[in-house]
């Protein structure tokens, strides 16, 4: 190029100046992308791949209505916890065999807590969706109690069998009517209300299960007892 | 070998190896977290929100495949061992090779990208939305996190041969 005096300037970048320029840039994008979120109001990815949300951005407290979903616990219990799960992930069934039993001993039992169950059943687990829709059909038959049984029957059995036949099986050994069950699940009554949770899941950003939001705060993964005991009796005070 | 291995004899590359590989193990880790690990610091007591802090820590180990929690602290060393080489390098005044940093970067770049746990939202792809797409590949990501595993230790040997090889300079350790 030419300067305003017309002669002509030379510019050189080194190969070592482009990959010190290509560093920095790609650090400041990582570090950016930590504070970077969308939710279905920005036109992000919808519900076909719950996972696709982008992570929010640090907020506030979000307010996630229970709406019709299943819950445990007193209705006014002073902490809320949401759990947005998938029936067929380990790592939500380890959270149910590590963790919530001591979470509903301490806190859902003694009328601390509420445990509120959203569904978010991920593509690639196949037998997630069925086993989501067997939940709910039980919830219809029978209440709160009848959806946790079988949610607790589902966990219990993951590592075994949790397709549609012995969906099924798992209803009738918690006494619900068979037939209106069976109906039920082979109809797909509730994939509706499952899809609406999807929707809800992907409007907060659960970007992966499990998902918790504890009055309104995110914490994702099935971690530790010690960290739910801190975000409930953060949430307690 | 036997610079390099001299050179982590000395504290400050050791220190610098040990807080990098934290680093980023940190950052694999706790961002999916972000939203919790603000809100608490304002109503937790230090040692409570301390007590939470190391509780996330050990959540690596139950919110992922334990050999995708192994490849990431594999991958978090590595990344240590290089920053600590390249630093050493540039200290010492050494031209830095394109090749060399080229391979220590794209590591380091797919190291970042590899989620731990695909569906629990572990690593870059995750954070910017599309760790949900890796779980379609065979093994998870997992395989990704190979792929950085042998471009950091490719990195490591190149590394290692430029502070070893040279015929005509000696490198003073100080």
């Amino acid at each position: 190029m030419k300067n305003d005096k017309g002669k002509t300037i030379k510019l050189e970048f080194n190969q070592l100046s482009l990959w010190r320029a290509g560093t920095i840039i790609f650090a400041i994008l990582f570090i950016l992308s930590f504070f970077n979120g969308s939710n279905a109001d920005d036109g992000s990815e919808t519900i076909d791949l719950p996972t696709q949300a982008a992570a929010p951005k640090a907020q506030n407290p979000v307010d996630i209505k229970i709406g019709d979903a299943y819950f445990e616990g007193k209705k006014n219990a002073k902490v809320e916890i949401i759990e947005f799960s998938d029936f067929q992930c380990p790592f939500c069934a380890r959270f149910y065999t590590e963790t919530l039993g001591q979470i509903r001993e301490k806190y859902i039992d003694t009328g601390k807590a509420l445990l509120v169950y959203k569904h978010l059943p991920l593509p690639f687990h196949p037998e997630a969706q069925k086993a989501a829709e067997a939940a709910e059909c039980a919830g219809n038959l029978g209440g709160n109690e009848a959806f946790f049984a079988m949610h607790d029957k589902i966990f219990d059995n993951q590592a075994v069998d949790i397709g549609v036949g012995a969906l099924k099986r798992f209803a009738g050994e918690i006494g619900l009517d068979q037939s209106k069950f069976d109906s039920c699940l082979d109809n797909g009554d509730t994939v509706d209300k499952i899809n609406a949770h999807l929707a809800e899941a992907n409007k907060y950003g659960a970007s992966g299960t499990p998902t918790f939001f504890i009055n309104g705060v995110k914490v994702v993964g099935a971690q530790p007892y010690a960290v739910f005991e801190a975000a409930i009796e953060s949430a307690l005070k | 070998m036997k610079s390099t291995i001299k050179i982590f004899l000395r504290f400050r590359y050791i220190l610098l190896l040990i807080t990098t590989s934290f680093l980023f193990f940190s950052l694999s880790i706790l961002p999916k977290n972000f939203d919790a690990i603000f809100s608490l610091s304002k109503r937790l007591s230090f040692a409570e929100y301390m007590k939470f802090i190391i509780a996330l820590y050990k959540g690596s180990l139950t919110d992922a495949y334990l050999h995708s929690t192994v490849i990431l602290i594999i991958i978090s060393v590595l990344i240590g061992i290089v920053v600590s080489l390249i630093t050493f390098k540039v200290i010492a005044n050494s031209r830095l090779m394109g090749n060399i940093s080229k391979s220590g970067a794209a590591g380091t770049f797919v190291g970042m990208l590899v989620p731990v746990c695909a569906p629990c939202g572990i690593g870059l792809l995750s954070l910017i939305g599309i760790g949900g797409v890796i779980a379609y590949l065979p093994y998870q990501g997992t395989e990704l996190g190979i792929l950085a595993i042998l471009l950091l230790l490719y990195s490591i040997y190149s590394l290692s041969k430029s502070i070893n090889g040279c015929a005509s300079c000696r490198i003073e350790l100080k």
